[in-house]
């Protein structure tokens, strides 16, 4: 029997993506991967996958899919108002999905990027042993209708629920904590004190801020590695903040770095949202970084 | 000397706030020694022109014990020994304005004309100094004191794969499209990166780099091959 899924509409922006690319920064290959690492592993828990397996990713709009093998799907992040036929399904919850049904997705409701998880293993191709799109080099490529990918289904999940408490929310009131990278606290507070717009231009590589007040110059530095989460300050003064597929170093200055677990949160905001930003000590990222890293790992635990 | 937390996976560690052959020299060194020190929670280096970041695990290494690890191999003494199998690369580059969108500006904002700007351009010898921004970039050093210019105030979206450019006092090679806040000066029909051959990359950090001046046919021809 051929098990795959074909996609009928591709909506946005569709592709397969797993936990990223890791080892060849050195040569300027970002790692990719999720854009909402959080949304993706509690989607991947509910079907009873590993946290980091391979999964689809939709941008800005949904896409359709046709299953031409029964299996268990979750659909996290961005509620885009998904449908098995002709019936409205929730986020976050296990569904059953017979041979021959339509998964159909549409526009945003909350959020920005969703994640469809199947139970069993997709069979996207392994570039430099990930499985995820950057299609900017070749590795991969957005996926189209008429698209089919193929996975081994895995036996029946068991039937599971999330604690509410792993469901994000995506209110743009909630303001962003970040490392500061510059020690003139002066500074920072100006930056603090603005109200950034994200920019419509804004893709996996990076989200583009628009500053509405008083913005922040930095002095010119030298080439140097950045990190996921790095809000870099061009002399424009409208930040760009470096995501999955975003540069492995870069020119402009950089002011603060998101915090890992506030990273999913600022990718599901649209383009025209307002973020703010606050500043937290590297003592407190850590501790954040430790509870959540801590919480996904006992959810993993207990259902492994 | 300088440590930075660049995020909770990430330690930057800045040797000088110079370019010089002397502190890439160091850059490879350190390099060196991290990766012979084989620390369990070390998953990958990036080395850059004047620093090096070290991506970890905060749940096997914490930052603190990594910090003092890092301070313990860079108090002991430098071996400062470059590779002995640098090459010499040489690339041919169109500079023709088709392909140079940024020539016509820094021409005039320079005084120079664009005969003069690509004469200086091609006589220097470059340094490979990184790899990185991006998937095939490379990072070359030193530019011409007349050429340095500071980078666009608005990145492009979109930058021309084999494109030729200058940023500070910086000058590289764009591997693949992509957006890009280096100016434009011309173009190379060569292939960089390409993720089915190995090395990803052929250059490494210290090979040299000459550009050799092509026609717009020539270009075209090379790019036929």
């Amino acid at each position: 029997m051929k098990t795959s899924i074909e996609i009928l509409k591709r909506g946005g922006l569709l592709t397969i993506q797993d936990g990223g690319r890791f080892g060849y920064r050195r040569f300027g290959i970002p790692t990719s991967g999720f854009m909402d690492h959080h949304a993706a592993a509690v989607a991947n828990w509910l079907v009873g996958n590993v946290q980091n397996a391979p999964l689809f990713e939709m941008i800005q709009v949904g896409a359709s899919f046709r299953f031409h093998a029964p299996c268990t799907i979750a659909i996290t992040g961005a509620d885009l108002q998904a449908r098995i036929g002709n019936k409205s399904i929730k986020t976050y919850t296990q569904y059953y999905i017979d041979e021959g049904d339509i998964l159909d997705l549409g526009r945003s409701n909350h959020g920005y990027i969703a994640y469809l998880a199947i139970s069993g293993q997709l069979l996207a191709e392994k570039i430099l042993n990930s499985c995820s799109t950057y299609f900017s080099a070749d590795m991969g490529r957005m996926l189209v209708a008429g698209d089919e990918v193929r996975f081994i289904p895995s036996a029946k999940p068991s039937e599971r629920m999330i604690p509410d408490h792993f469901i994000q929310k995506y209110s743009s009131d909630r303001v962003v904590r970040f490392i500061p990278q510059i020690e003139d606290n002066a500074l920072i507070e100006v930056f603090c004190q603005n109200i950034y717009t994200v920019a419509s231009n804004s893709n996996r590589m990076g989200v583009r801020l628009i500053c509405n007040g008083e913005r922040v110059l930095l002095p010119q530095i030298i080439t140097a590695p950045i990190a996921q989460g790095c809000i870099q300050l061009p002399p424009s003064g409208d930040p760009i903040v470096n995501m999955a597929d975003g540069q492995t170093t870069g020119g402009y200055p950089i002011i603060g770095t998101i915090v890992y677990y506030d990273l999913p949160h600022f990718a599901q905001q649209s383009p025209g949202s307002k973020v703010k930003f606050s500043a937290i000590s590297v003592e407190e990222a850590f501790a954040l970084f430790q509870y959540h890293t801590g919480q996904l790992n006992q959810l993993f635990a207990v259902r492994a | 000397m300088k440590f930075q937390l660049l995020s909770e996976n990430c330690l930057l560690v800045t040797i000088s706030d110079q370019i010089s052959e002397e502190v890439l020299r160091k850059v490879i060194s350190l390099e060196d020694r991290i990766v012979n020190a084989n620390l369990p929670g070390v998953n990958e280096i990036v080395p850059a022109y004047a620093s090096l970041a070290i991506y970890f695990d905060p749940l096997l290494l914490p930052y603190q014990k990594l910090h003092i690890e890092m301070s313990a191999l860079l108090s002991s003494n430098y071996s400062s020994s470059i590779r002995h199998d640098t090459r010499l690369w040489e690339v041919p580059v169109c500079y023709d304005r088709e392909y140079g969108v940024d020539l016509e500006e820094l021409s005039q904002n320079k005084g120079l004309s664009i005969d003069e700007l690509i004469e200086r351009h091609t006589q220097v010898t470059y340094t490979v100094y990184m790899l990185g921004f991006l998937p095939g970039f490379v990072y070359l050093g030193i530019l011409d004191p007349i050429l340095r210019t500071e980078r666009r105030k608005q990145p492009r979206d979109r930058v021309a794969a084999g494109s030729v450019a200058i940023g500070g006092e910086q000058t590289g090679l764009y591997g693949i499209q992509s957006p890009g806040g280096w100016h434009i000066i011309g173009r190379t029909p060569t292939t960089i990166f390409d993720i089915k051959k190995k090395p990803i990359n052929p250059f490494r950090q210290g090979d040299k780099v000459k550009f050799n001046p092509i026609s717009k046919s020539q270009f075209t021809s090379l790019l036929q091959k």
